[in-house]
């Protein structure tokens, strides 16, 4: 799954990626990939304009870290980003709960 | 493509300020490598590896694109944020200096059009704030929105220039007898400090409006259907936020017939100008209370008409 649909979802993935710990960019798109099981493929590229905007937002915040030897940006979860991922999963459960009602009556 | 030229294309394509492009290029090279290493533990030769992470992490101009997008969404949001502020600031400031010599105000039309401009950059601004709302914490807002915030913070900036210039006019005409600004000059530094703020916000909506511009003529911007039906939409949106839903539907009906409402509210208007007017002038006021509630009015609905369409408040 990929394009459109997850363009619209890409905040609360990375928001519930990051939700388990700091990563980098490349870190990130792995965890995505590995807990939607291989179905959802990010269009790589799209990743960092959502993080950059994210941290302007004051949602995660980032620095310059070494991980496995190498200067990486890594990404960080803030307080906000915590309250908005809550806010946004409950949202989401609505959504699901309401759409599979619409679903099963048919 | 090699990962060395995907990053000057990328270089090239990118429409940002010299540090978050160098630090955007420093995160995709290490994001590339990584992917590359992945790739060639797989068994894939160098090259391939690189054409195949240069595939995986989109083609440049759509890269740039998807900043572009999220840059003008920020600058809009921060852009309405200063705009809200600036009309807070100068509605202050107004009414500090209407409270200071009252006078002036009761002689209509002195004050007056400050007033009336104060009026249309408070709609402008709500229509602006209500869109810019519902869109925030998203990585992007459609770009109907953005074009709709960029247009109704332009409206809002112009009235908040003219409502500033017009008391300014006002201050150094004062008739004689009444309260100069000289007079008071905690009253002209408020003054001047407003319209640093208006100037900021006339600022961020030049380059909100450049930026929606830009977006707007990317190949895969997002169009979302018209800004008068996403306005009803993103009202929608807000009062289900707040738990309020039953509140839409009154809301959704008024949206989507703006004349009877607009009528309704230069009516409303008409009524409450001039009975306040009457009231303060210990009931001998009524034809300058009437005059000054029918031009309130007529303005309502000139203004739907002139800038209903630029407001996404009418189709």
């Amino acid at each position: 799954m990929r394009g459109e649909v997850l363009k619209n979802h890409l905040e609360l993935l990375v928001l519930t990626a990051l939700a388990a710990g700091p990563g980098h960019g490349y870190s990130i798109i792995r965890a995505i990939r590995d807990r939607s099981d291989g179905e959802f493929e990010l269009l790589e590229g799209s990743l960092y304009p959502a993080l950059h905007r994210l941290e302007r937002e004051r949602l995660v915040s980032s620095s310059w870290s070494k991980v496995a030897g190498r200067k990486r940006r890594v990404y960080e979860l803030s307080p906000n980003g915590r309250a908005t991922l809550e806010q946004q999963e409950r949202d989401w459960r609505r959504f699901e709960r309401a759409m599979n009602l619409v679903l099963d009556g048919t | 493509m090699t990962i060395d030229g995907y990053l000057v294309e990328l270089e090239r394509e990118l429409r940002l300020r010299r540090a978050p492009r160098a630090r955007l290029l420093r995160e995709t090279e290490d994001h590339l490598h990584d992917l590359c290493a992945e790739l060639a533990a797989d068994g894939l030769a160098r090259e391939q590896a690189e054409a195949r992470a240069v595939a995986q992490f989109g083609a440049a101009a759509t890269v740039a694109a998807r900043f572009a997008e999220a840059t003008a969404s920020t600058t809009a949001h921060r852009a309405v944020n200063v705009g809200v502020a600036a009309f807070l600031a100068y509605a202050g400031v107004f009414v500090a200096f209407a409270t200071a010599a009252s006078p002036v105000l009761r002689d209509f039309p002195q004050g007056a059009g400050s007033l009336f401009a104060l009026q249309f950059a408070a709609v402008a601004l709500g229509v602006a704030f209500v869109r810019s709302l519902r869109w925030r914490g998203a990585v992007a807002a459609p770009t109907t929105e953005l074009t709709a915030i960029a247009r109704a913070l332009s409206v809002a900036c112009v009235a908040l220039v003219c409502a500033v210039v017009a008391e300014g006019a006002v201050a150094v005409s004062r008739p004689a007898g009444v309260v100069v600004w000289s007079d008071g000059r905690w009253l002209t530094l408020a003054f001047a400090g407003a319209l640093a703020v208006v100037l900021l916000s006339a600022i961020g909506a030049i380059r909100t409006a450049a930026q929606a511009q830009a977006v707007d003529a990317l190949p895969s911007r997002d169009q979302h259907g018209s800004a008068a039906a996403l306005l009803a939409d993103d009202v929608e949106t807000l009062l289900t936020r707040a738990r309020l839903p039953q509140a839409s539907r009154p809301l959704r009906w008024l949206l989507a017939h703006p004349w009877p409402a607009t009528l309704a509210l230069a009516a409303l208007a008409f009524a409450a100008v001039t009975a306040t007017g009457v009231a303060g002038s210990g009931g001998n006021g009524l034809a300058g209370a009437a005059t000054l509630a029918a031009v309130e009015a007529s303005l309502i609905v000139v203004g739907l008409a002139a800038f209903g369409r630029t407001l996404g408040l009418r189709h």
